[in-house]
């Protein structure tokens, strides 16, 4: 307890030093997290660059010419809605509904933003919402309010639908064949948003979940596809792994010479962009986080530089102490300890100026204050073992 | 009743360029009670052996008893906190403790509570003829000679029964030096302690019981009075 009070009663004798030394403390601390704020701000800038600038995949033929309207099997339907490195999957099929002797355009789709031309405020549901909708394989539908209108078909009804679909003959021709006859209730509209237009004349007139079309080929024996698909790379930051993943469900790269075919084979990565910025923001962000290692070898540094100019004009009083019987550990430990509770005062005043200056988070300052104290207190350790080496003979010598 | 025994103790250290013998093959004893002058040129190896009866490094050759056992056995830490005091010539106080302070650190060191410690450096202020005003002085606003009597005055605190006092009028004028003297003698025949001062002053040398000559780092003789040299 004796060394411990002389170690606080020195921080008070010697309050300059101490100011001093709490002082260069928190400029170092400020000078950290001035760092480690800039390295957590480019790591923030890197993770959230996915969602500002998405990396698209879409589905084409092999010559990349054609992004709808293409046949994609049921393999690689499958595989992207399983897909780890893959979000946001969109996916169509169109097939031509027959009722009361007219013709009527169906479109599956597994959610609504697959639909060209719509937004969710256009779809209105008796029951549910888009999402259970489009996930479901109930025998349910949306009917375009024109539609609607024409037939006199009110939300409940059911309609009955001669489903036809598209076979692929010889890579490029396409036949209309008969699906199945299947009931449909209406659960929902879609409505227009603008009266008239191209958009208008776009949309389909009714619209099943995928799953519930799945379901009708599967019950025909019909070999399922899709005739259009695009999704979202989940992380671009590991494009690799997404690119490896789609190679394994068997897509394709583009060849441009391929002779023209409606296999949806090949797969386009629109990701020139996010590479591009991406590419720079690492760079800068590992130019940073390389350069810790040096900065804990200045900060210890510091600590080393700050506590020998500060204890160095001490070594009489150290070799006084020694020369009345104080052993030399417990000299070493007043010293650390003097020292220690300054760096500790400077580390926790400064990471309060950061976090109010710099705006800096707290985990960051946290992580920030630790590193400090530990590299500056072995800067300090060592300066203070280098004390304790003072020939006790020498000093008291020299005095004399 | 010898206190301290030197058995052919040499010792020597190494400078930047040359290993340098201070102390060669010296033998000699201290018993409490007595004023001891160790005399001899500048380089001798006075405070040199000084040192090594501090307990301060330990002697290359040879042996030095306390009390009969071996220095190099003991806790030289706690022989210095209890049993051998040093006063320098320039003193070397706390600068930044006043009088009371720098003579209870010796005290607080052996665990002894602060306001005991207090009231015993008090005494011992008195007993080395400082007065009341000196007490929240510090060393830098007193004199040479009240300085020296504080180093004493702590060197009593310590409570040990050795003092090694290394030119500790070297900086004081005559009359301090006077007073300083009679301080220690009568630490000597009055308190009972082993009092070892070195010196080049022959005024000085003269007042110890036993004088110890030393040059090129061997004890050469004594006079006063005969007490085992060898």
């Amino acid at each position: 307890m004796f060394y411990v009070r002389s170690a606080f009663a020195n921080i008070w004798r010697y309050r300059h030093k101490s100011v001093l030394n709490i002082l260069i403390c928190i400029l170092t601390v400020l000078l950290l997290n001035l760092y480690l704020g800039n390295l957590s701000k480019s790591r923030e800038q890197l993770e959230s660059l996915p969602e500002k600038i998405p990396v698209e995949a879409t589905i084409t033929n092999l010559q990349g010419g054609r992004e709808s309207g293409i046949f994609i099997k049921e393999a690689y339907y499958e595989g992207v809605m399983k897909a780890k490195e893959v979000k946001e999957p969109r996916f169509t099929l169109s097939v031509i509904g027959g009722m009361n002797g007219a013709e009527c355009s169906v479109l599956a789709a597994n959610t609504w933003k697959a639909i060209t031309g719509i937004h969710d405020r256009m779809l209105h549901f008796s029951a549910g919402d888009a999402e259970s909708f489009f996930s479901s394989d109930a025998k349910e539908c949306l009917v375009r309010t024109d539609f609607m209108e024409e037939h006199q078909l009110k939300a409940g009804d059911k309609i009955t639908l001669d489903l036809q679909y598209f076979e692929l003959v010889d890579h490029v021709d396409i036949y209309a064949r008969p699906l199945e006859r299947v009931d449909l209730t209406i659960t929902g509209t879609l409505e227009e948003e603008a009266a008239g237009g191209s958009e208008e004349a776009a949309l389909p007139q009714v619209v099943v979940p995928m799953e519930t079309l799945r379901e009708s080929y599967h019950n025909q024996g019909v070999k399922f596809y899709v005739d259009s698909g695009r999704f979202h790379v989940k992380n671009p930051l590991k494009l690799n792994d997404f690119k490896e993943e789609m190679k394994e469900i068997g897509f394709m790269e583009v060849v441009s010479q391929a002779q023209p075919a409606l296999e949806g084979h090949a797969l386009v990565v629109r990701d020139e962009t996010f590479i591009k910025a991406s590419g720079s923001l690492e760079e800068g962000y590992r130019a940073m986080k390389n350069f810790l290692p040096v900065t804990c070898i200045v900060l210890a540094g510091t600590g080393f530089i700050t506590a020998y100019l500060l204890t160095n004009g001490r070594r009489q009083e150290y070799a006084t102490m020694r020369s009345l019987g104080v052993a030399k550990r417990a000299c070493t430990g007043i010293y650390l300890l003097e020292q220690g509770v300054s760096e500790l005062v400077g580390g926790m005043l400064g990471t309060a100026l950061s976090v109010w200056i710099v705006r800096m988070k707290f985990l960051w300052s946290a992580i920030g204050f630790t590193a400090f104290f530990f590299c500056f207190l072995a800067g300090t350790f060592v300066a203070v073992i280098m004390l304790g080496r003072t020939s006790v003979i020498e000093v008291l010598a020299k005095a004399d | 009743m010898c206190i301290l025994k030197v058995e052919h103790v040499s010792y020597s250290y190494r400078t930047k360029y040359q290993t340098i013998e201070a102390v060669k093959d010296v033998s000699c004893e201290f018993e409490a009670g007595n004023l001891y002058a160790i005399t001899g040129e500048s380089g001798s190896g006075k405070s040199t052996l000084l040192s090594l009866l501090a307990g301060l490094d330990l002697p290359l050759n040879g042996r030095i008893l306390v009390k009969g056992e071996d220095m190099a056995e003991i806790d030289r830490d706690k022989y210095r906190r209890e049993q051998a005091s040093v006063v320098y010539q320039a003193f070397h106080l706390f600068p930044l403790l006043n009088t009371v302070e720098n003579i209870m650190f010796p005290m607080e060191l052996k665990g002894i509570p602060k306001k005991q410690a207090e009231e015993k450096a008090k005494q011992l202020i008195a007993e080395v003829g400082l007065a009341e005003q000196s007490y929240r002085q510090f060393p830098q606003m007193m004199s040479g000679g009240e300085q020296q009597r504080v180093a004493i005055a702590r060197a009593f605190a310590a409570g040990g029964q050795i003092i090694l006092a290394d030119e500790p009028t070297g900086n004081l004028d005559s009359e301090n030096e006077e007073n300083i003297v009679k301080l220690l003698r009568e630490s000597a025949h009055e308190r009972g302690y082993a009092v070892i001062v070195i010196t080049h002053n022959p005024e000085v040398a003269a007042q110890a019981d036993v004088i110890l000559t030393m040059r090129d780092g061997r004890l050469i003789g004594n006079t006063a009075q005969e007490v085992g040299v060898s």
